[in-house]
């Protein structure tokens, strides 16, 4: 089965073979393998057996694909080609070669050999048996034949520049076989016409130029495949004028249509797969395709006979036109090109991308359709043929009428025309597509589209208004209103004639424009106004206007409740004919930002068609021309009534109102009308005009036209309000206020108009700003100011008002820094502020002020200031903490009535100052250890000596309630004398110094605040500040560290008990402190710490805390300032750090030869193990006995003593044996698990035996001043022997 | 410049706006100059950018039987050529000499102290008009020299 199934195909393999020898075709075979073949084993035997039956080649002609993906699909693909490809080149070859010898075989066209033939070519196509053309070809028709073979081969071959060749030899064979009489075949006739040889050779001529117009750009020749394009286009139209189909007939535009499209597909392809075209750009090298023009001339030699033959005077290309021939400057070959002052270039051939020709093919198209609907108009029956007559003796033939009439020409139009829009839109000319988009516009309009067709234009109309091509917009707008109106958009028809107003066009256009916007505003029954239209509300500055609007404010400034004027001026565009007649109206809006003060100028006449200018109005007008012999109309606008307009605010929920007067508002042409009213702002503000609005209110219609504010300030930056959206340019127009000037001379007055403000192009804002105030505002304070201390401060006010006048002030005391809460504070009375400080406020309202002779308190009714007369009002700043200049913010209000009307307005004056602040203290302070006392003051708790520390029992320590490890626990005592400085220029009474101590503190801010301290005032801010200094530090309570007082020194304390308020009591501790006084107080603390390596190396101790108040001499004792609080900081006390130290014990003095025991202590506060080294170093005053040199290991929390003989020699101070321990430290380091304090062990190089001596601290016993300690010897003072001293 | 048959020429101000445009051909309507005249401008600006040097920008693109040429001042006032070709070769040397006839009649013009450069309005100037008419039509230089001439009103 698979054996014969094999023999069969080898059998029809050979035969394939064989049939394709004949033919000298090359014949390979390919066998595709499927997945199942691949298992079989005798699958390789098999393809033997075929191949060699078959008689294949294995290397060139047979191919065994097996089973693949794609990739090697690919790759075998390209083998194979490669494989085949020689010998494919080499059969092109042989090809070319036979046809070029057969085509040399044929007999000669011009000989009279054959005229036979010829002639029976000749008449076969001539004559009535079309059928037999088929059979006899002639000898131009075979050597066409043999040319196009030819270029089919070598384009297979690949050399385009050959194929090219060939083809446009075909090409000309072809056309010359078009020609009534050929050229190449002397007397043989051209082919008859709508046969269908005809047809063929018609498509193929086609088809030929088609690829002779591609070998040209896949050669770079762009230029030439153009010239190909257009000759064959030129050439053609000569043939169908000669064949009674020309550019009046349809058909030759069908096909017009056809060629520019597929050049344009071809061109579109061509560029998507890479082609570049070129850019014509004068002096670059453009114009090397011409290097073609010789060879195109050359041809055009064989067939320039056919502009005579057809009769047409069309055919305008030939060796003798100026066509293609450069004056002398041919270039000299491809890419060559021609330069300098000779260089021209054909603009014709200047290959463009394919927008350009569908856009053509579009044109075409449309003219084809115009010819067919003439034709269709001619002989509208689809079933009768066309009869020829005098106009037209050759119509269409009713086979191509009928094939026409199927065809929707638009859509085809729009078709192309999209195509077109989407080349220009990818090659970015914007501009074009608008352009297309128009003409596809115009085409849906044909088409009856009016709905696309209006979008279109309404898309499009923008740039062209933007960029003020009238002419292209007037066309745009009337297209729109046909459209509109084919639609019944009424809306959208009035909107396009407002605009159309003031387009160019002759005057009857406008006219009738002008008339039927009149007519179907105010014709009731006009088939538009069938029911009443929505409002339609037209932006002007989006759309050329008719009439421009200008608003402007006389002044840039004006007082509150004073009267301000401002113009609308509405100007008519386009000089004496811009309207045919005056347009009348219904109302002006002008929308303000304050919309109390809108304004609505109503022209109540009703509309009638013929009276103009009946002059019933309320207003008053004054008309004059100018230079130019525009008129001018100004109408006073002022005096308008407040009139409910209905409806409510949208946004107050209060009635509308708005200013109404009646006046004439017929817009005539070339005129400016002024409307100019009066607004009377009643508050403070910017008032900006938001809008005018001119309205047309018939019975169906409601039109405003807007001319919004934002574009009234953005005209301003234009130097032409005719064209809208232009940026600045040059300088702007000034702005024109027109003014009414009552002349002596005549009586009526004249008008004139004036610049203002000197180029300033609108006004369109006006500040309403309050009167000046001639109030005058003044400060006294003694400067500098404390800090603390409730500071007055005078301020007063002097009425300068022509009239008594009742003042509010307010006070505003500015913050430092915004980011900052102040703690600052501003009172009236600092007595209520001190007994209830919550009350703080940074600022003061509503202060009734009062003149100087008033008592105080009087406030409570208005009380009025007179002329010139003097108020005046105390305020009490308090400012905390910072010592910088604080700012003071003084500000008066009052109401006075203006000259003018007895309207009142308020008036404010403000007034700021700066007042210094410096701390009133400064504080200084010493700490002095007192061990003596130390010991002394635990022995309370029991005998000190009798265990070692860490043995001793955990004690509580009940004043703080913490448990406190004897062993760890570090008692200090310390005196603290501390130097209080009054540091400012100002004499203070202080009744309290007192120093709290921060564990004190700590209990006080941790909510046992009590009043019963003495801190009743100020303690808010007090608290503040403490809370602050325990953000900044950790509290001490937190390390275990106390400070207590023991004892304090004199100090100026009432005692606590006595209540706050007892000023008087208090009086008599009372000290006066003078400027630069400096005061000493000591105290006595004792300062715990539970843990010496948790606690800071500084701790807090305390702060002072000091009453006072600043002492004036001459004030009465009610009026003196309540005390306040000064928290006066000291600086930090520094603890002795967690290390190795050693005490001594000294008796109180020696004698000399008398041996006394000097007992060192060493003392290990520290939770590590220490190994010391001891040296002593000997003193010249004194032997002594004793180890020399030791190491000693002291165990955490240990002491050691060591005991020394000594032996003074000489009397005097003499310096002890120098005990000289050092601490090892890298015996230290690798201690196990110990938690280790980092302060102490600062050994940085590893092996670095770092040597920390031991200080001796304050030593023990001295109180006598026998021994003393500095910093590296411990001396005593040795009495003589012989004892005179004792 | 016998083969020059000129239909159109427009002047474009430098906000692409419209300052003159003379239609020459009675083959075409004034709106489809105006159109090729908006169009060209995108062409223009893109050309401009291209090459920076020459005012004159050669040819900007045919459409149907019409050339359109550019040519743009450095103040990037925009002056156009339309030209009705019968398939010649246009020497680049003759459409610079009709722009610089142009230009130059430009420049007359604006020199005319009461002539607002910047305004976008169009182009009215009794003197100007012949000038760009004898460009238009082909003919010599007319009028005399430019400081004979009353200035007229812009």
């Amino acid at each position: 089965m698979e054996r014969e199934h094999d023999i069969m195909l080898a059998q029809e393999l050979l035969e394939r073979r064989k049939a394709a020898q004949d033919r000298l075709i090359k014949f390979a075979a390919v066998v595709i393998l499927q997945r199942s073949h691949m298992e079989d084993p005798s699958i390789e035997d098999r393809l033997n057996f075929v191949r060699k039956s078959a008689g294949l080649d294995i290397k060139n002609s047979f191919f065994v694909f097996p089973p693949s993906n794609s990739q090697e699909i690919s790759d075998f693909a390209v083998n194979l080609q490669r494989s085949q490809y020689e010998g494919s080149m080499n059969y092109y070859k042989e090809q070319v070669k036979r046809h070029k010898k057969k085509k040399s075989n044929l007999p000669s066209t011009t000989s009279s050999v054959r005229p036979v033939q010829q002639q029976n070519i000749g008449g076969a196509q001539q004559s009535q048996q079309p059928q037999q053309q088929q059979q006899n070809l002639s000898v131009q028709g075979w050597m066409l034949r043999y040319e196009f073979k030819m270029g089919m081969f070598l384009e297979c071959k690949q050399d385009i520049d050959n194929a090219v060749k060939h083809y446009e030899s075909a090409y000309g064979l072809l056309i010359d076989m078009f020609a009534v009489s050929s050229t190449i075949t002397p007397g043989a006739q051209g082919l008859q016409v709508r046969t269908r040889r005809w047809a063929e050779a018609k498509v193929l001529a086609d088809c030929l130029c088609l690829k002779i117009c591609k070998f040209h750009l896949y050669l770079d020749a762009p230029s030439t495949a153009l010239f190909h394009f257009r000759r064959h286009l030129i050439v053609f139209k000569a043939f169908s004028e000669s064949w009674k189909m020309g550019d009046d007939s349809f058909e030759y535009w069908a096909w017009l249509t056809k060629q520019y499209r597929v050049f344009g597909d071809l061109l579109e392809v061509g560029t998507r797969l890479g082609f570049k075209l070129p850019a014509p750009i004068p002096g670059s090298i453009v114009y090397g395709s011409f290097a073609g023009m010789s060879e195109g001339s050359k041809d055009l030699n064989k067939f320039s006979g056919i502009g005579q033959g057809s009769g047409t005077a069309g055919f305008g290309i030939g060796p003798d036109g100026n066509a293609f021939v450069y004056g002398g400057s041919v270039g000299g070959g491809r890419g060559g090109g021609t330069h300098g002052p000779g260089a021209g270039i054909n603009p014709m051939l200047v290959l463009q991308h394919a927008g350009y020709f569908y856009h053509q093919a579009a044109n075409c198209s449309v003219q084809r359709r115009l010819r067919f609907e003439l034709a269709e108009e001619a002989y509208p029956d689809s079933n009768v043929a066309p009869v020829p007559s005098a106009a037209k003796p050759h119509p269409p033939s009713l086979q191509s009428m009928n094939a026409e009439r199927s065809i929707d020409h638009l859509s085809l139009t729009i078709e192309l025309l999209t195509k077109s829009y989407e080349q220009f839109k990818r090659n970015k000319a914007a501009r074009m597509t608008l352009f297309l988009a128009s003409e596809i516009a115009g085409t849906y309009y044909t088409a009856g589209k009016f709905e696309m067709a209006l979008k279109f234009f309404e898309r499009i109309g923008k740039t062209y208004r933007k960029e003020g091509w009238t002419l292209i917009l007037t066309s745009i707008l009337k297209w729109s209103i046909q459209c509109a109106k084919e639609l019944g958009y009424w809306e959208n028809v009035v909107e396009f004639m407002f605009e159309m107003l003031n387009m160019p066009s002759t005057e009857s256009k406008r006219q009738s424009v002008f008339e039927e916007l009149v007519t179907i505003l105010h014709t009731d029954n006009h088939p538009a106004n069938g029911a009443v239209h929505r409002p339609l509300t037209l932006t002007m500055s989006q759309i050329n206007s008719f009439v421009d609007c200008t608003v402007q404010f006389q002044k840039k400034q004006a007082f509150v409740s004073s009267e301000s004027r401002f113009q609308v001026q509405l100007s008519t565009k386009g000089g004496e004919e811009g309207l045919p007649k005056a347009f009348r109206i219904s109302y002006v809006d002008v929308e303000f930002s304050d919309a109390t003060l809108n304004h609505r100028f109503v022209d109540p006449r009703p509309y009638t068609p013929d009276s103009q200018d009946s002059t019933e109005n309320t207003s008053t007008d004054i008309r004059a021309k100018d230079r130019t012999g525009r008129s001018i109309e100004w109408i006073d606008g002022a005096q308008c009534s407040l009139e409910n307009i209905g409806g409510l605010d949208s946004q107050e929920g209060s009635q509308r109102t708005v200013w109404k007067k009646n006046v004439n508002l017929d817009l005539r042409p070339f005129e400016t009308k002024v409307l100019e009213g009066v607004i009377v702002p009643a508050v403070e503000q910017m008032v900006k005009v938001v809008k005018v609005i001119l309205g047309i209110t018939t019975q169906h219609w409601t039109v405003t036209l807007d001319f919004p504010s934002q574009d009234l300030v953005q005209e301003q930056e234009q130097s032409n309000p005719h064209i809208q959206f232009m940026p600045l340019q040059g300088e702007p127009p000034r702005r024109q206020w027109l003014e009414v000037l009552e002349s002596a001379t005549s009586s009526s007055p004249r008008l004139c108009f004036k610049n203002h403000d000197k180029g300033a192009r609108h006004a369109p804002a006006l500040r309403v700003v309050p009167r000046e105030s001639n109030v005058e505002i003044r400060s006294l304070f003694k400067s500098p100011a404390y800090l603390d201390e409730y500071f007055p401060v005078k301020i007063k006010v002097r009425n300068g008002e022509a009239s008594p006048v009742a003042m509010e002030m307010e006070v505003e005391l500015q913050s430092i820094d915004p980011s900052i809460e102040s703690l600052d504070s501003i009172v009236l009375d600092p007595h209520v502020s001190a007994n209830s400080p919550s009350i703080m406020s940074q600022s003061l309202h509503g202060i009734r002020l009062s003149t100087i002779s008033a008592s105080k308190g009087s406030g409570a009714e208005v009380e009025v200031i007179p002329v010139g007369g003097w108020a005046e009002q105390v305020v009490y700043i308090k400012a905390l903490e910072i010592p910088t200049p604080r700012t003071v913010l003084c500000k008066i209000r009052y109401e006075v009535s203006l000259d003018k009307d007895q309207k009142k307005t308020w008036t404010e004056k403000q007034h700021s100052f700066r007042i210094p602040f410096i701390p009133p203290f400064d504080a200084d302070v010493d700490y002095i250890p007192q061990p003596a006392r130390m010991h002394r003051a635990p022995s309370s708790t029991g005998a000190p000596d009798v265990l070692t520390p860490i043995l001793e029992p955990n004690q509580v320590d009940e004043k703080h309630g913490t448990v406190l490890i004897p062993a760890l626990t570090q008692r200090e005592l310390y005196l603290m004398s501390t130097r209080i400085n009054n540091d400012g220029p100002w004499p203070v009474e202080v009744r309290e110094v007192k120093l709290i101590t921060s564990s004190a503190a700590d209990a006080l801010t941790d909510g046992k605040k009590t009043e019963t301290d003495g801190i009743a005032d100020s303690g808010l801010s007090r608290s503040h500040s403490i809370s602050r200094a325990r953000d900044r530090k950790r509290s001490l309570q937190d390390v275990g560290v106390h400070v207590d007082l023991i004892e304090s020194g004199v100090s100026y304390a009432y005692g606590q008990d006595v209540k706050d308020d007892g000023d008087s009591v208090a009086a008599m501790s009372v000290q006066r402190w003078q400027p630069g006084n400096l005061q000493t107080f000591n105290h006595l603390v004792q300062v715990v710490a539970a843990d010496l390596e948790l606690a800071p190396e500084h701790i807090d101790v305390g702060f002072l805390r000091v009453q006072w108040r600043r002492y004036e001499e001459e004030q009465e004792e009610a009026n003196k300032l309540p005390y306040t609080t000064t928290v006066v900081p000291l600086q930090p006390l520094t603890l002795p750090k967690a290390e190795v130290y050693m005490t001594v014990d000294l008796p109180k003095f020696a004698k000399v030869s008398k041996p006394f025991t000097a007992r060192y202590m060493i003392h290990n506060p520290t939770s590590k193990l220490h190994e010391l080294a001891m040296t002593v170093e000997p003193s010249d005053g004194m032997v002594y006995a004793g180890t020399m040199q030791t190491s000693i290991k002291l165990l955490p929390y240990a002491t050691h003593p060591i005991q020394m003989s000594c032996y003074p020699l000489n009397a005097g101070l003499v310096r002890l044996p120098r005990v000289k321990l050092v601490v090892n430290k890298r015996k230290s380091v690798p201690r196990r698990g110990k938690l280790a304090p980092p302060p102490t062990s600062t050994s940085t190089a590893a092996g670095a035996q770092e040597e920390v001596l031991v200080k001796v601290r304050s030593a023990t016993n001295a109180e006598g001043g026998g021994a003393r300690t500095s910093t590296d010897a411990v001396v005593i003072f040795v009495k003589p022997e012989t004892g005179l001293l004792d | 410049m016998a083969n020059i048959n000129i239909s159109c020429i427009a002047i474009i101000g430098k906000q692409n706006n419209p300052l003159y445009i003379k239609n020459f051909s009675p083959s075409h309507p004034d709106l489809k100059y105006h159109y090729i005249a908006h169009t060209s401008c995108d062409v223009m600006e893109e050309r401009a950018s291209m090459k920076a040097q020459d005012m004159y920008l050669g040819v900007l693109f045919s459409m149907e039987d019409l050339s359109v040429y550019g040519y743009m001042t450095n103040t990037k006032i925009k002056f156009i050529t339309v030209l009705t070709v019968p398939d010649v070769i246009i020497k680049d040397l003759d459409m610079k000499n009709i722009f610089r006839r142009i230009h130059s009649a430009y420049v007359n013009h604006a020199s005319n102290p009461f002539y607002e450069i910047d305004s976008q309005k169009m182009i009215k100037s009794k003197k100007f008009e012949q000038e760009i008419d004898a460009i238009g039509r082909g003919r010599a230089h007319e009028g005399g020299n430019r400081n004979s001439q009353i200035a007229p009103a812009p």
